[in-house]
């Protein structure tokens, strides 16, 4: 049977070589795999980058969960991450239905939402701190309508700083939320509405029993994606307030960055990191549980 | 019945005006701002520049010779070279891992893929300090190719991931029959399996190339005054330096965003769908 032997050899001829991944491995556990292993092990120090350290259990935690800094940056992270992706996805999921199904509308506006998903999120970032700054466009505009009332320091307030943050999140990457439900409301076939419609069905049932339930890998994707975005979200701010005023729009990325490069507390900012890491893998575990249960059963 | 869908259509007409303005209005800010002087801007900041002001360009793309941190001429040649350089090493590092990956059979196959996986979301600060020391002590801090390897690593997974579950769907006949006619498997892999995992390829150029650059944290880190920065970080140190003149300012954010602005304009079906390719 010459045939078997000629497929045992090609089934040996693709078993690839392993050195055809070596430099992806390579960089990845050298850049990724150690250094996370390595910090996750200076959490438990008292290490400052220089000289010896000693394993103090962990106190760097308890620090974390007593120092008032740390906390309002942690509370200011997960509000973050719910107000974005809610925001987001009610933004998104409007510009899609409002485009859906006018093909020159969406051809007209679809650049114009999708630009700000390309720019640097610290592009981004200058362009609503002019908006916002006393002197700048938003204020202005105000002053046009008459409602010099409300003009206001945006960012300089403990209380708006953190929803003008929010907002500038929101306004980059709404546009992407707005193509992934775009993607997904074009594969839904209209014959499916038409059915729909000649059994009498209400456009608001229509969306309901039709549209929602058909959705649903859009919505996981459109949820996991700006709520560990938003867990992470570093650029922007800062850019627009470097935290402040105070540490009331500080996020646990930027505390962890200010530990290390400012302060040299290696070990804590580790300590921080590992709390962040734990936050998004459990964020991530919970959502695709939920997220892929509901896809199941709808 | 018909008065209510007209006065929900226009509700929605509403909305979606509004929404345009919302987002227009700043972009055209961007552009009418980097023409104008400061001057111009505090008396009528939404008044179109009637007088280009080019000062604002110039003086953003040779800012601060003194300080030598936030011109924006050589951040332009570095973004560009840590951009094309890290995605070229992806790619084919990505695709030649993915390949072993797609390819080989065995236990240990399934646990180097879950080790590339397990990457996709360990966040960057977790292992932040301990790369600086290591970088630092290879000398590759303030190097544009110490980026360039951080990037290769950091990016690996989601890369293999794409690659890897892109081939496993791909029939083995083309390479059976290339490695019967004798090619050797790099050939293989060069001539017969790169060209069939061409909208990988396009997925990962966009994304990573995108993410590459515009991305703050690691050059901030490893680039910070090192008069090798790339554009976000000489963008951060222009603010820092003109803090509230917003002309040259902005004037760096257009030639910031010209080049990813270019592409989009000629590859936007493919950007678009490498978007959406999430749920597809």
């Amino acid at each position: 049977m010459p045939d078997v032997k000629v497929n045992a050899g090609l089934r040996q001829a693709l078993q690839i070589p392993w050195w055809f991944a070596g430099l992806a491995l390579f960089c990845y556990l050298l850049m990724l795999v150690y250094p996370s292993i390595a910090g996750t092990y200076y959490a438990f120090t008292d290490w400052s980058g220089v000289g010896g350290f000693k394993y103090v259990g962990f106190a760097n935690f308890k620090l974390v969960f007593t120092d008032g800094e740390a906390l309002s940056s942690l509370k200011n992270t997960v509000f973050l991450a719910f107000t974005t992706t809610i925001i987001q996805n009610i933004v998104g999921l409007s510009l899609a239905l409002a485009l859906n199904g006018n093909s020159r509308l969406k051809a007209f506006l679809r650049p114009v939402f999708v630009a700000p998903v390309l720019l640097a999120p610290v592009v981004v970032g200058v362009i609503w701190q002019y908006i916002y700054s006393p002197e700048g466009a938003l204020n202005s505009l105000l002053a046009v309508l008459d409602l010099r009332d409300w003009q206001q320091p945006w960012l300089g307030l403990p209380d708006t700083a953190l929803w003008m943050v929010a907002f500038t999140v929101v306004w980059q990457f709404a546009g992407l939320t707005m193509i992934i439900y775009l993607a997904g409301l074009q594969g839904i076939g209209p014959e499916l509405y038409e059915a729909a419609a000649m059994d009498g069905s209400g456009r608001l049932r229509q969306f309901l029993d039709i549209t929602v339930p058909l959705l649903a890998p859009a919505v996981t994707v459109n949820v996991l994606l700006p709520f560990i975005g938003g867990l992470k979200l570093f650029d922007q701010v800062m850019m627009m307030t470097a935290g402040g005023p105070g540490y009331s729009t500080q996020t646990a990325a930027l505390m962890i960055y200010r530990q290390a490069f400012t302060h040299g507390a290696f070990a804590y900012s580790t300590a921080l990191a590992v709390v962040l890491t734990i936050g998004v893998a459990l964020a991530a575990m919970v959502q695709l549980a939920v997220l892929r249960r509901r896809e199941h059963t709808r | 019945m018909s008065r209510r869908v007209t006065l929900s259509a226009s509700l929605w007409r509403v909305l979606l005006v509004g929404l345009t303005l919302v987002y227009a209005i700043p972009l055209y800010l961007v552009v009418t701002l980097s023409l104008k002087s400061d001057a111009q801007t505090a008396r009528a900041p939404f008044a179109p520049p009637w007088q280009p002001y080019w000062t604002n360009y110039l003086e953003a793309w040779n800012a601060s010779a003194a300080s030598g941190n936030a011109s924006l001429a050589p951040a332009l040649f570095n973004s560009a070279l840590i951009a094309i350089l890290s995605v070229l090493v992806l790619v084919v590092s990505g695709a030649m891992a993915g390949y072993v990956l797609a390819r080989r059979k065995g236990r240990a196959v399934e646990w180097v893929f879950l080790l590339f996986l397990a990457g996709i979301t360990v966040p960057q600060q977790l292992g932040i300090v301990p790369l600086f020391q290591m970088m630092r002590s290879f000398g590759l801090v303030g190097n544009p190719l110490g980026l360039v390897l951080i990037n290769t690593g950091l990016l690996a997974p989601l890369t293999i991931f794409l690659y890897t579950t892109f081939i496993r769907s791909l029939p083995t006949d083309f390479e059976e029959a290339a490695l019967m006619d004798g090619a050797s498997r790099l050939r293989v892999f060069w001539d017969v399996v790169m060209p069939l995992v061409r909208p990988v390829t396009a997925t990962v150029i966009v994304i990573h190339g995108m993410h590459v650059w515009n991305d703050f944290f690691m050059p901030l880190i490893f680039l910070l005054g090192s008069g090798k920065q790339t554009l976000p970080v000489a963008i951060f140190s222009l603010v820092g330096e003109y803090s509230t003149s917003w002309g040259p300012i902005f004037a760096g954010v257009v030639i910031a965003s010209i080049p990813v602005m270019t592409v989009f304009v000629f590859l936007q079906r493919h950007i678009v769908r490498g978007f959406s390719g999430g749920i597809r």
